[in-house]
């Protein structure tokens, strides 16, 4: 008796799924039909998209060629509540995010981590920040924002008859959208090269080609939602690499008003809460510290110390200069010495595992190159030179170029 | 079918299984109560530094600890045993004599391990639930958002990861099935279903292999963090029950082809 045939469901059932995930992704490809809009028109449409409210999923992926800063930071750690490592921790490998916005006033973001969640809530004035591994939220008051807006009419009206330019700011969509391409038209190409579909949606393509030979980047292309002009993603490519370096855009997104409760935001019973310091007390501290101490050891930015950084080429091709010491300031060891590292790049906490920042101290090592005089980082998109006598240059150029410019 | 689950729930092994997995969050909670001098070293699994403020936490902490290693190898046991079992004890053959029918058989089989998935997922949640209050303080749970729900919605998002979990662990089941009616010793297949779970769970943790990853059954597992943020990220839940669907399809289908054609000898 021939049973075989009751082997054939396991042989089907495999095909069929594996089909069936095939034909779904090649679905997605199609392209949409839309009415023809030029880049003024579009841009116009990006600006009037500014109200809508809606909310989605983002995903976001960089190729960066830097090494995962996420791998160097263990599951349990706590580094990630510095800026500077969190800002590099969200530009290299994965994320995803969910976004809720209900107009220009209130968003909520989250990015959603293994076992984690980080959040930033902005809601009128205020915006509160949560990070769930280390259970700590920050509070930021913003200075009313109407006030702001009033200030600065009577500023510009006081201002008037001395620079009679100011008059002509652009106030709106489309004075905006013409002040934009009149201000990166020189050295771009700013052009509408499609439609695509974006998280289900049919969205126009919006392209901007730098123009200049020298700059590392390729092409920059924010997908732009036909109905509600909201932008739906972005792709960052780099010249000579084939997948994007950087990419980010919504997987699904939904234009209904998010709940208002979302916007709403208590911290919860035992989180470290810390109040940022408003405008007027940040600028009272910065002067204490400009008195106090120049120079050395000053844990801020070039802010606070007494040159400013320089700038060097125009367009997409700028190279920025932060002075001499600026390395130090960073906890940039400069000079070639087995010692130089990030150091505080990773802000070092006294709770933090020594293992876990030699570890990281070593990954950074191991990205920085060292060239004719300094030591540099090359990533797709952007090039860093830490000169031996401490200088910083950063730019969206090849490092032999920050070479040529740091010699100058 | 009841006479199975009977069966399977009479076991004193079954039982011994179940226990182990209730001293998981009993351990966790009394170790962290007794070691507990107020500093959070920010070591340790997820939620871990939580539970002193909130007993509540056991539980998560306890899942975190059981999906990787304990779960699995739990459910490797019994899906392993149910038809290599029969086989071993020479059992198998009485049953099918009975005009039962092998699909049957192998469906109440899987319903079984199935069950037992609900069990010992919902056995972690819930002793660890009950060791907490007793040793910590219960208040409202603070959730990945930074958002607090009440005690009630709290215990609405435990049984929906009870739920979870236990979709999660469907695909091992099918595998376990599977394996199950290859060989006649059953803890050759218990072992098997249990290294595939761990093979699995490193293959996901190799950042070289991503493009298989969402191939993986494991690959969810951590994914239900998802219900504790706000509001719950429900395509998660959605993508892990089409992953394990898939699983319980293709291994289902090849329990079926291998149990229906196999002469039954013991």
């Amino acid at each position: 008796m021939n049973k075989n045939w009751r082997w054939l469901p396991a042989g089907i059932v495999p095909a069929v799924i594996v089909a069936a995930s095939v034909s779904g992704t090649a679905v997605a490809e199609a392209q949409p039909q839309l009415p023809a809009k030029t880049a003024q028109e579009l841009l116009e449409f990006v600006a009037t998209g500014s109200d809508e409210a809606y909310s989605g999923t983002v995903e976001q992926e960089s190729n960066l060629g830097l090494p995962d800063i996420g791998m160097a930071t263990p599951p349990g750690g706590t580094s990630s509540s510095d800026p500077t490592s969190m800002a590099l921790e969200l530009l290299t490998g994965e994320h995803t995010a969910r976004v809720f916005v209900d107009g220009p006033d209130r968003a909520r973001v989250q990015v959603l981590d293994e076992l984690a969640e980080r959040d930033v809530i902005v809601n009128e004035n205020e915006i509160w920040s949560y990070d769930s591994r280390a259970n700590e939220a920050r509070h930021v008051v913003l200075p009313d924002k109407d006030a702001v807006k009033a200030e600065l009419e009577t500023k510009l009206q006081e201002n008037a008859a001395k620079h009679p330019e100011l008059q002509d700011l652009p106030r709106t969509p489309a004075e905006l959208a013409e002040t934009f391409l009149a201000k990166i038209d020189p050295d771009t190409a700013v052009t509408v090269s499609g439609t695509s579909r974006v998280a289900d949606r049919s969205a126009y393509e919006l392209l901007l080609t730098p123009e200049d030979p020298s700059t590392l980047i390729g092409s920059i292309s924010v997908s732009v939602d036909s109905e509600t002009g909201v932008p739906l993603g972005v792709a960052v490519q780099a010249k000579g690499q084939e997948d994007a370096a950087f990419e980010a855009g919504f997987s699904d997104v939904d234009f209904a008003a998010p709940d208002a409760g979302l916007f709403e935001f208590t911290p919860p019973a035992g989180a470290t809460v810390t109040e940022a310091p408003t405008a007027d007390e940040l600028e009272t501290e910065l002067k204490a510290k400009t008195e106090g101490k120049t120079g050395e050891n000053t844990q801020s930015l070039p802010a606070g110390s007494p040159e400013k950084p320089t700038v060097v080429g125009e367009g997409w091709s700028t190279i920025v200069e932060l002075p001499i010491g600026s390395a130090g300031l960073m906890g940039l060891k400069p000079g070639s010495d087995p010692d130089a590292g990030m150091g505080e790049i990773m802000e070092i906490e006294p709770g933090m595992d020594p293992e876990d920042i030699a570890g990281a101290q070593a990954m950074l090592d191991q990205a920085l190159t060292e060239v004719d005089g300094g030591r540099a980082l090359q990533t797709a998109l952007a090039s860093v030179l830490i000169t031996d006598d401490g200088r910083v240059l950063v730019g969206a150029v090849g490092i032999d170029q920050l070479i040529a410019a740091s010699q100058q | 079918m009841l006479s199975e689950i009977t069966v399977l729930f009479r076991r004193l092994r079954t039982w011994a299984m179940i226990g182990a997995l209730a001293l998981i969050p009993v351990l966790i909670a009394v170790v962290v109560r007794v070691s507990s001098d107020g500093s959070g070293s920010g070591r340790g699994p997820a939620f871990l530094n939580s539970i002193t403020q909130n007993g509540l936490f056991v539980s998560l902490t306890a899942l975190t600890v059981a999906i990787p290693l304990f779960l699995p190898l739990t459910i490797g046991v019994v899906a392993g045993d149910t038809i290599a079992g029969e086989a071993n004890l020479g059992t198998l053959r009485y049953l099918l004599v009975a005009p039962a029918g092998r699909i049957r058989l192998l469906l109440v089989k899987y319903a079984g391990a199935a069950l037992f998935c609900f069990v010992a997922t919902l056995t972690v949640v819930v002793t660890g639930g009950i060791i907490g209050a007793l040793l910590f303080p219960v208040g409202p749970v603070t959730l990945l958002s930074g958002d607090t729900v009440g005690i009630a919605g709290y215990f609405v998002r435990l049984l929906l990861l009870a739920l979870y979990v236990t979709v999660s662990l469907l695909g091992l089941s099918a595998i376990g099935l599977f394996i199950s009616t290859l060989t006649t010793i059953p803890v050759g297949a218990m072992a098997a279903t249990a290294a595939l779970a761990a093979v699995a769970q490193i293959l996901g943790a190799l950042p070289q292999l991503e493009w298989l990853h969402p191939w993986l059954f494991t690959n969810y597992w951590l994914g239900f963090a998802d219900l504790l943020r706000e509001p719950i990220v429900w395509t998660s839940f959605a993508d892990n029950a089409l992953l394990q669907a898939g699983y319980i399809a293709v291994f289902g289908t090849l329990a079926y082809g291998r149990f229906s054609t196999k002469d039954i000898l013991s």
